[in-house]
């Protein structure tokens, strides 16, 4: 019998709440890893700076969890999710995924916190995902030494990311919430009880 | 009732409590990326074959063929770092117009490509011994993760053939109406046409999965009983010292031979400004 000791603030959540976060992020996780397919292959084309335009949609499970449960934790806990199925399915970055899902959720749910876990208003998802890639960029610059390449494209490297994480993140968390609530099944929701 | 997915079949690897392995094996990663010499991440990429093909039976190259993909971005971040280095140098091995290759940007440069390998190796390592519903009880066992989130993981991995199957309906529903013909538009319509209806059936079965499990009285104990149980072995105790007492020799070893150079030299170099 295990003692549950670390809660996460999870003993509020209903349990409808916690399978709805469950079930997106690891549907959000195997879609990462049909990208990460895609994403690799268009590395020689756009080169290891152009390619961070496509790295904000790594970002999308911290804002689009959050903005449908709205409770403090959301961000962290469904980014690692996400990545946590990218390991359990076997992709080859699954380790490093769960420390990125881990920075990466980190920075969402700062944004939030710092708005009281009130506030889901657009201006704020994208600021959230922008913080996500801010925390992903640190984790990064530890994993790839991001240190030893000239100053210039270190610099390129952190603001590529950040109108990718914007759009594909912060705005595309968005549309997704609102295209879901308006089918109905997230009636009952945080995102259908706020008139945001 | 008591059950261990039959941990006593299987090779050394397989039977290892998965926390004890992920924690080893996440030090041994962590070692690779700490240091800039090619010498730290090939150590611990060939520990990690040895490790497979030792205590799993996995062959080196079933491991290199699974790794392919990655090998292409290894090569990739190898020439990105090379090209763009931008710490201290002194040997010129070639220039080709503009770019300039130096020996120590390649030596970076492959450090940082191995590295890559160098993760790759252990995750695949790990997963390919690991059975995921034993890491998910371990993590509730013995790391403490809040079983309601462990139980929900579990249910919604068990979705995914099912998501699978939804995703195949979706696309014939989507052809028998032509909507396809609508769909010529920009990306996002295609990610919403087909990404909507998914979440939607997920989410569908998610609450009624919800509604099971709370008439069931789940989650209303801080305390639960386990089907599959996990434990902490003397085999894992003694893989875990043994595993980080390696970790810290292989470094020592290596820096004896003046193999290392840390990262943090390198951040402080860069601060310092490159030389030409």
């Amino acid at each position: 019998m295990a003692q549950e000791r670390l809660d996460l603030g999870l003993a509020r959540w209903t349990t409808r709440e916690i399978i709805v976060m469950a079930v997106i992020s690891v549907a959000l996780g195997l879609i990462f890893m049909a990208y990460g397919v895609l994403y690799l292959a268009l590395v020689p084309l756009l080169g290891q700076v152009g390619i961070m335009l496509l790295l904000g949609f790594y970002y999308l499970t911290g804002i689009l969890v959050p903005y449908i449960v709205r409770r403090p934790g959301a961000a962290l806990v469904s980014s690692f999710l996400a990545a946590f199925t990218e390991l359990l399915a076997g992709s080859p970055f699954g380790i490093a995924a769960v420390w990125a899902g881990l920075a990466q959720g980190a920075g969402a749910e700062v944004a939030f916190a710092l708005r009281g876990w009130r506030d889901y208003r657009l201006p704020v998802l994208m600021g959230a995902a922008v913080l996500s890639g801010v925390f992903g960029y640190v984790y990064e610059y530890f994993l790839l030494s991001y240190a030893v390449l000239e100053p210039t494209v270190q610099l390129g490297l952190f603001l590529v990311r950040i109108p990718s994480a914007i759009v594909l993140a912060g705005w595309l968390g968005k549309v997704l919430g609102d295209g879901l609530a308006r089918t109905g099944v997230l009636r009952g929701l945080a995102i259908t009880r706020s008139a945001s | 009732m008591d059950a261990d997915l039959h941990p006593e079949r299987g090779m050394f690897l397989h039977r290892l409590n998965p926390v004890a392995k992920l924690l080893v094996f996440s030090c041994f990663i962590l070692a690779a990326t700490l240091y800039l010499d090619v010498a730290v991440p090939l150590t611990f990429l060939v520990l990690a074959w040895l490790m497979g093909w030792l205590g799993a039976r996995i062959s080196p190259f079933a491991l290199l063929r699974r790794l392919s993909p990655v090998l292409a971005a290894a090569v990739g971040l190898t020439v990105f770092n090379t090209l763009f280095y931008g710490g201290p140098r002194e040997h010129l091995i070639l220039t080709l117009g503009p770019l300039s290759i130096w020996r120590e940007g390649l030596q970076i440069g492959g450090s940082i490509g191995l590295r890559i390998l160098c993760v790759a190796s252990y995750s695949v390592l790990y997963m390919w011994t690991t059975e995921p519903s034993r890491l998910v009880a371990s993590l509730m066992q013995q790391a403490r993760m809040p079983y309601r989130l462990a139980y929900a993981v579990l249910a919604a991995y068990r979705f995914l053939p099912i998501l699978q199957r939804e995703l195949g309906h979706i696309q014939a529903a989507q052809q028998v109406r032509s909507a396809h013909r609508r769909q010529r538009g920009s990306w996002l319509r295609r990610i919403t046409h087909y990404g909507i209806p998914l979440l939607v059936s997920g989410i569908r079965q998610a609450e009624r999965l919800a509604i099971a499990m709370d008439a069931r009285g789940f989650g209303a104990l801080p305390t639960r009983t386990h089907y599959v149980r996990t434990h902490m072995r003397p085999l894992d105790y003694i893989f875990t010292a043994t595993g980080l007492a390696a970790c810290a020799l292989v470094l020592f070893a290596l820096g004896e031979l003046g193999l290392l150079r840390s990262f943090l030299a390198g951040v402080a170099e860069s601060l310092a400004g490159a030389p030409q």
